[in-house]
């Protein structure tokens, strides 16, 4: 038991031994240039989480219901399981618009995902994120319109991609 | 006696010293290097390093948690980080160990390897000092989805004593593999939804929190705390990623409770009715 106590308290004597100088003194803290959350905790504390009283349901400030939307989402990708060998199998009008739309959406989600995850306000403040989204807008649009223009127009997607996968394509053949 | 004790109190130092220059002179068993970050609040402007400690292991504990402690024991008290129940059952000792989030405690040290095993503090929080993360966000995250059992009802009943709830043994066995959680933050903190967006996504440990008292078939406020989760972020920047799950150092699955969180939010599932009516005994 002595010899326990003594080596206990050996260790703590051989701690203070070599505790450094300045960690004895208590300093006024003032700056804390990499912990920025300690500075402005209360501040913080405000916008992050909406304070919970009682009875009332504490809306955050965001605005939009997700909710209607993610079903369609991934309704739209599992479809598209089908569409996308289907317009290749027995190419038409129909099913090469179908394909169009369905796949601008499927892309324009992902990127708009992408575009909210990093080209964030805290980041890139209140307008680059804001333009990056309207880009993204404008890109899902031409695309489709180009697209559908090309499907009532021209070849249509299904038959081009049909070609590009011809063994004997029949433009050579025709040479 | 008292004589015995004056001569201890003398020579008290004197014989943790020869201990500590034996044990000293005689480590020649296995080492281990621990590469850690360290962060000193006191001198704001120095930035966050690295420090290697070599640790004999010849005389250390199994776990990295057992090493830190004998780093800051014998090698360097400035050391800092949390640690409470050295079980896995506290969730304090959370820091990222060789690039995974997990327990300390709960970790081994890898012996077999002669690199240096690279300590951090939680990826992507702020950190307090050394090792410790500032987990206020986290817990006002936490806070902010109600983790407690509500009741429309809350009145005492039956001359005023509180009766138990009713709940089934399949309405019970929803819960397993949610309330074992111990709020350590390992997946959060290695969700890239939750770092850059932590302001606003729930993350994974909360989101599975969430759904624990959402299925409870006690709880009765579920549309309420659905309909707080259905904005654009709060949930669906969960782009299942599953780092969550596979960091686990509990072995539980965030990933599966935010789907099912999902699922509920869009009408794809709802929640069952209570096999028992669970306040059989209130009336």
């Amino acid at each position: 038991m002595a010899l326990s106590l003594i080596f206990k308290n050996s260790a703590r004597t051989q701690v203070l031994s070599k505790l450094p100088a300045n960690l004895l003194k208590v300093k006024p803290v003032n700056t804390r240039v990499f912990s920025q959350l300690l500075n402005n905790a209360n501040t913080t504390k405000g916008s992050l989480v909406s304070v919970v009283s009682k009875n009332v349901i504490a809306k955050r400030v965001m605005s939009g219901d997700h909710s209607k939307l993610w079903p369609i989402e991934k309704g739209v990708a599992i479809a598209l399981l089908g569409v996308v060998p289907a317009t290749f199998l027995m190419p038409n009008v129909i099913l090469d618009d179908v394909f169009a739309v369905m796949v601008v959406m499927h892309a324009h989600w992902g990127f708009e995902a992408c575009a909210v995850d990093y080209i964030r306000p805290i980041i890139f403040g209140a307008a680059i994120p804001k333009i990056s989204l309207g880009i993204i807008y404008v890109i899902s649009a031409l695309t489709l319109g180009g697209l559908i223009y090309y499907n009532h127009h021209s070849a249509g997607i299904g038959k081009t991609i049909r070609r590009i996968w011809e063994l004997e394509p029949k433009q050579t053949a025709k040479n | 006696m008292s004589g015995k004790i004056q001569l201890l109190k003398v020579c008290k130092g004197t014989f943790g010293q020869v201990r500590n220059f034996h044990v000293a002179s005689v480590s020649n068993g296995p080492t281990k290097t621990f590469s850690i970050y360290r962060f000193n609040p006191e001198e704001p402007d120095k930035k966050p390093y690295m420090q290697e400690y070599n640790v004999d292991l010849s005389s250390c504990g199994p776990m990295v948690l057992d090493a830190l402690i004998k780093i800051k024991n014998e090698i360097d008290p400035t050391l800092t980080f949390r640690r409470s129940c050295r079980e896995g059952i506290c969730g304090s000792c959370a820091m990222n160990i060789g690039g995974v989030n997990t327990l300390a405690c709960i970790s081994k040290i890898d012996a077999g390897s002669s690199k240096s095993t690279k300590i951090y503090p939680l990826p992507h929080m702020y950190v307090v000092k050394d090792l410790v993360p500032d987990m206020n966000n986290f817990y006002n995250q936490y806070k902010s989805i109600e983790p407690w059992l509500q009741r429309k009802d809350d009145t005492p009943k039956k001359t005023g004593e509180r009766q138990q709830l009713l709940q089934s043994i399949d309405d019970r066995a929803k819960l397993d593999g949610l309330y074992e959680c111990i709020l350590c933050a390992c997946c959060s903190t290695s969700c890239p939804s939750y770092w850059w967006n932590g302001d606003k996504y729930l993350g994974p440990a909360v989101l599975m929190q969430a759904y624990r008292w959402i299925i409870d078939s006690r709880d009765e406020s579920t549309s309420k705390r659905l309909d707080k989760m259905r904005d654009p972020f709060s949930a669906y920047r969960c782009h299942t990623i599953m780092n969550c799950t596979r960091t686990c150092p509990k072995g539980l699955n965030p990933g599966r409770a935010i789907a099912e969180i999902k699922k509920l939010l869009g009408g794809v599932a709802s929640k069952e009715a209570p096999k028992l009516q669970t306040d059989a005994l209130q009336s």
